[in-house]
């Protein structure tokens, strides 16, 4: 079953789910800034405790909260809508599919990973990985350092042996820098991560790698103006069931700021 | 719910009429500006339910006249007012709990005890699922306000804090507990400094109108919106107040707010 009539949406549309997040300063103007870890509405998330071989997501405390599963119906996302007070060019939602612990932060050794499988999330609802990117997000501010990360990894065509490189790292990246991994010529995304290394030490602090699946994004306008998009315009975006949803903002600045908006969903 | 039913369902309009009051400086909505404000005309907008468990309002008086809470499932179809430097947008509000007028003094905790929540979260449960705590405060000083909540998960001694401003128009959000997707009822609140009056709340944001560069401008104009971005079914019983938001002080007026619904 699939919403394919103007009708379908307008009885599948729900009520908006409401969120306000409070960045904290942000590293630099240029980087994307997860709000993962925020304050606001969701409550901000606590890091994962999971291990290096991270966790298959289909639930998680911080989330934006989304709908039950309800037999032979899917869930769209058609509508974002958002205003900010400084600082934030652009808003994605994202759905996390994984994430993990436990990377030292200090090794410059290769560190094995071997993820768990991901869930049925990836552009076509399989676990293969279509659609599915990396990024590695700080979940405790780091020390010093700038190196470059290279992970290795199962492409979503299941080839094994792929690198991708994120970085080079921004010294000191506060919490919730997001920094997104290229992936190697050709490849359409990643199925599961084998290995990571980093080429310098970043001294202290923490963080998460993530594999998530990018399901629309908006621009932000200049500061304390709203700007929404419908579900035309979103192109309405095929949500699976259990995703987990969060957001990723671009920050222009490093100011804190608070950005508040709005995520509907038609579920039919 | 679909197009043909929409046109043919009977239609119904609220109108908020704010009388002019708006043209003076505007404090924040988000709880960091404590700055004079009059939306929507009071500090507190709302009567005293008169007991500090408050109560799930059923309809308010304001400007003279009584709102009353949909009598019927309505889809809510188109959003019309006017102002000029409206900044970033109107939000409709569904008041699903308000506290008595408290007092609360320096680090002295007021008990609550707020009841069941009306099914109306955005799964329509009484678990608070995407609900929000808000606040009022008129008199006294500029406050630390702590209030220990009930998560929409049932989890217990959930906190949630935020400055409330002293004579702020505009209701202060309150940031919540790590991880919590909402609010199920209130447990106590405590104040770091005397608040003459606080008013708590416990809401649910049904829509968002989005105020574009555009349109914030100096000159009174008329808005409005009419589109699929807020279009879903409000339940029986939903109780609309509308609020506007406004990051940081600034000069506005707002003449008044209509929405159109249709009964379905």
């Amino acid at each position: 079953m699939a919403i394919t009539t103007l009708d379908g949406l307008v009885a599948g549309l729900l009520p908006p789910v409401q969120f306000y997040k409070v960045t904290g300063t942000m590293k630099a103007a240029g980087l994307s800034h997860s709000l993962f870890y925020s304050a606001g509405v969701p409550g901000a998330a606590a890091a994962s405790s999971a291990g290096i071989a991270g966790e298959a997501l289909t639930s998680y405390a911080g989330q934006i909260p989304f709908p039950g599963a309800v037999g032979g119906k899917s869930v769209y996302a058609c509508r974002m809508e958002a205003v900010h007070t400084s600082s934030l060019g652009n808003l994605a939602l994202l759905d996390r599919l994984w994430h993990n612990s436990g990377y030292s932060v200090t090794s410059t050794s290769s560190q094995t990973v071997n993820s768990v499988a991901l869930p049925a999330r990836d552009n076509n609802a399989s676990t293969n990985g279509e659609g599915v990117m990396v990024a590695m997000e700080v979940s405790a501010t780091l020390g010093a350092g700038t190196p470059t990360i290279t992970v290795t990894y199962t492409n979503s065509d299941g080839t094994t042996g792929r690198t991708g490189t994120i970085g080079p790292i921004t010294t000191t990246s506060v919490q919730g820098t997001w920094y997104p991994m290229q992936l190697q010529a050709g490849d359409k995304g990643v199925r599961s991560i084998q290995s990571i290394q980093s080429s310098a030490t970043m001294t202290s602090g923490s963080v998460s790698f993530v594999m998530y699946r990018e399901i629309t994004s908006m621009p932000l306008p200049a500061a304390n103006f709203g700007i929404d998009r419908d579900a035309i315009a979103l192109g309405m975006p095929k949500m699976h069931d259990s995703s987990v949803p969060f957001l990723v903002a671009l920050a222009t600045n490093t100011t804190t700021t608070t950005i508040d908006g709005a995520v509907g969903l038609a579920q039919g | 719910m679909s197009l043909a039913g929409l046109a043919a369902a009977p239609k119904r309009r609220i109108t908020w009429s704010p009388n002019n009051q708006l043209s003076t400086p505007v404090g924040s909505s988000w709880g960091t500006d404590a700055a004079a404000a009059v939306w929507p005309g009071n500090a507190i907008p709302f009567d005293d339910p008169g007991v500090a468990a408050g109560a799930v309002p059923t309809s308010y008086t304001y400007t003279g006249k009584t709102y009353s809470a949909l009598a019927a499932a309505s889809a809510l179809m188109r959003m019309r007012f006017e102002g000029a430097t409206l900044r970033h947008r109107v939000m409709l509000l569904d008041l699903l709990w308000l506290s008595g007028y408290l007092s609360p003094t320096a680090a002295t905790p007021i008990t609550i005890g707020s009841p069941t929540l009306p099914a109306r979260d955005i799964v329509a449960s009484t678990n608070g699922v995407n609900c929000q705590l808000v606040a009022w405060g008129s008199g006294g000083s500029n406050s630390t306000v702590t209030i220990t909540y009930t998560n929409s998960a049932g989890t217990t001694g959930r906190t949630a804090q935020a400055v409330v401003g002293n004579l702020q128009g505009g209701p202060t959000w309150f940031p919540l507990d790590t991880g919590d997707e909402g609010v199920k009822s209130v447990q106590s609140v405590v104040s770091s400094s005397t608040l003459t009056t606080l008013l708590l709340a416990i809401v649910s944001r049904v829509a968002h109108y989005s105020i574009p560069a555009a349109s914030n401008t100096t000159v009174l104009g008329g808005r409005e919106t009419s589109d699929l971005h807020n279009l879903h079914v409000l339940p029986a019983g939903t109780l609309l107040f509308p609020v506007w938001g406004v990051m940081g002080s600034n000069t506005s007026s707002l003449h008044g707010v209509t929405i159109d619904l249709a009964e379905v």
